[in-house]
């Protein structure tokens, strides 16, 4: 399964990971991550956005596995929040406040805890074996692929990412299109014309995404916070026995061994990723169990399983992003960006390209389930007190860290004034019931898109059934129509009926 | 939700035509040989199409109560909060970086936490301290000086 090559790259990762510079990184980023995700209102997406300048001058690699980190840590740390508070701290851990706060109900917060944290740090492990086994060879494929491939794929991955996501997904694809037409503020990279710059010479280059996203997600999230008042109640529960028994194991063994799989794929899928992996695989665990009555009562596997998939999809998501250099959700859209930021080129030749900068990252993952194990169970009454700590005075500290944060990328104060706009587009997308990921993955996606749909028209003259004529583009277009008609035909049908009653 | 899709689908049928208006003014080309304005005019029919659908599926729901779109709570605080991060931008490159930022983290907690001036100023103090320490001298950031040199 592992060819010498292969054990070769994983032990130069391994020298890169363990140099004590990436180790503090990616310690940090685990904490950071697990106090991030701990905190309610304030999530992986907004700390990368914030964190984001602080990685200017670091390597690649280093920026790399610290929000790496980050991201798989806010998954341990929701979960903190989930079982004992039944707030859940992150998105992807809601379906874990159903059985893990009834266990803190019975007295059995201990194990609850101690099993997600057990089930995260097994899927995790197989889930970057997956990613070090899968990525290579997808890149490889992808370097077969041409403009119109790439185009095709793009719009199936919008698809995609509108219909499984929380919301509406024609607002999702509203959104992603209006991302996408703020993505072509700036010189068409072709023909070096302007395009709706105004004038003003600041975002002739294309709007700096750091601004859109502290702005979207660090300034709106503290908005709406704020407007809505947000109060941790303090946990008075005494919690113990962290190690789970025998019986809690054996109820487990097979929810984490499913959850793995069902996390590591989903995040494979574009818009999949940790919070639809959580509720597949929760949905699954009552299905099969013998016991179905026991789930939402305080069932271990209701927690093992969603914990455990919720960890290995967003390990799992990583696969697209450093393989095809496609970000499938918000989190590795970031990621993308930052990546971009220290002038690295994300696409299949991203691995040949920087090897260091993969290996060294996937191997860092390991090391990153390692510390958020030790870190994680000895420190949950630390995380419990963190919970204290008034949001008046946490809100002032986040809005400084994104005014300096967004200030320091270009020294600019146009790029203060941009974040307020797009605090103030997602402000109004939120209240309006549009969720603010599909805008970024848009506005990202946008120049790949473009070029790729221009390139391709260009190859077949114009012509549009040339997407349909290459076996990959064709597959992936009509996934893409599939997709699209899936949706659109229960919408029709609604409206008929809604006519028939008007009637 | 009627209203608010109406709303908003009609901001998005809008901003469908800005790009086609904005992306025909640049050079569409054709087909066989798109330039500049052929991505923002296919981008803006394609918002107008689903926009339709959007503000078509509104008209047809129910009419039902809406609560408050906007600020529920603490208007006066969120409004103030952004003329001060307006105020910051203006004035980081006249004032300097410690000096606006001890200003802008003492008025912010004089607000938010409606606590004693020197409180708010101790704070504004340790934050603007903490963050020069951290992103102009470890990070070694170039921030402005200002008038006050620092």
């Amino acid at each position: 399964m592992l060819s010498s090559g292969m054990i070769d790259q994983i032990l130069q990762g391994l020298s890169i990971a363990v140099t004590p510079l990436n180790l503090f990184y990616c310690f940090f980023g685990c904490l950071i991550g697990t106090l991030v995700g701990v905190l309610p209102g304030l999530g992986p997406v907004a700390s990368i956005a914030l964190l984001m300048p602080i990685t200017y001058k670091l390597p690649a690699v280093s920026a790399i596995i610290m929000f790496a980190g980050i991201y798989y840590g806010a998954q341990y740390g929701g979960t903190i929040t989930s079982v004992l508070m039944n707030i859940p701290g992150e998105a992807t851990t809601v379906v874990t406040c159903i059985d893990g706060y009834q266990m803190t109900l019975r007295g059995r917060s201990g194990p609850a805890l101690g099993i997600a944290a057990f089930g995260s740090f097994i899927g995790g492990s197989f889930a970057i074996f997956g990613l070090m086994l899968l990525a290579p060879p997808l890149a490889q494929l992808a370097l077969k692929f041409g403009p119109p491939e790439y185009f095709s794929l793009i719009l199936l991955s919008l698809a995609l990412i509108s219909y499984l996501g929380t919301g509406s997904p024609l607002k999702a694809l509203i959104v992603a299109i209006f991302g996408m037409a703020v993505g072509t503020v700036g010189m068409d990279i072709e023909t070096g014309i302007p395009r709706f710059t105004h004038g003003i010479n600041t975002i002739y280059n294309g709007i700096d995404i750091v601004p859109v996203i502290m702005g979207m997600f660090g300034l709106t999230e503290v908005i709406i916070n704020l407007e809505e008042g947000v109060t941790a109640q303090l946990v008075k529960a005494k919690i113990k026995g962290l190690l789970p028994n025998r019986q809690d194991w054996r109820d487990s063994k097979g929810p984490i061994f499913r959850g793995t799989f069902i996390g590591f794929f989903l995040g494979l899928i574009p818009g999949g990723g940790a919070l639809i992996s959580a509720f597949a695989s929760y949905v699954l665990e009552k299905k099969i169990s013998k016991h179905p009555d026991k789930f939402g009562h305080g069932a271990i596997e209701g927690v093992a399983g969603p914990e455990t998939a919720n960890n290995t999809g967003c390990i799992g998501a990583f696969v697209p992003m450093l393989s095809l250099g496609l970000p499938f959700n918000a989190i590795t859209a970031i990621l993308l960006g930052a990546l971009m930021i220290h002038g690295v080129e994300p696409g299949p030749l991203f691995i040949p390209q920087h090897p260091d900068i993969f290996w060294g990252a996937t191997t860092s993952m390991y090391l990153g389930n390692v510390i958020l194990l030790v870190l994680n169970l000895p420190l949950i009454p630390l995380w419990v007190q963190i919970l204290r700590i008034p949001y008046l005075l946490l809100a002032p500290i986040i809005l400084l860290i994104c005014l300096i944060g967004v200030y320091s990328c270009n020294y600019n104060t146009v790029d203060i004034y941009l974040m307020l706009i797009f605090a103030g587009v997602g402000y109004g997308m939120r209240k309006f019931g549009y969720e603010p990921a599909p805008f970024i993955l848009g506005m990202i996606l946008c120049p790949m898109i473009e070029n790729a749909f221009r390139q391709s028209l260009i190859m077949s003259d114009g012509s549009f059934s040339f997407f349909f004529e290459r076996p990959i583009s064709a597959f992936f277009m009509i996934m893409a129509i599939a997709v699209m008609v899936t949706y659109m035909i229960p919408l029709a049908r609604k409206k008929k009926k809604i006519v028939k009653v008007n009637l | 939700m009627r209203k608010r899709d109406l709303i908003s689908g009609s901001f998005f049928f809008i901003l469908g035509i800005y790009l086609i208006g904005g992306g025909s003014k640049l050079q569409f080309g054709s087909f066989s040989t798109p330039k500049t304005g052929f991505f923002p005019v296919i981008l803006g029919v394609s918002l107008i199409f689903l926009s339709v659908i959007s503000i078509g599926k509104a008209l047809a729901s129910e009419r039902s109560k809406e609560n408050h779109l906007f600020f529920k709570t603490n208007s006066l605080k969120i409004v103030f909060l952004f003329s001060t991060m307006i105020a910051y931008g203006v004035l980081v490159e006249i004032v300097g970086f410690l000096g606006t930022t001890f200003l802008w983290f003492s008025s912010i907690m004089l607000i938010l936490k409606s606590g004693s001036p020197i409180k708010a100023f101790l704070y504004g103090a340790f934050a603007s301290f903490a963050c020069y320490v951290l992103f102009n001298i470890l990070l070694q950031g170039q921030f402005p000086r200002g008038f006050v040199g620092i």
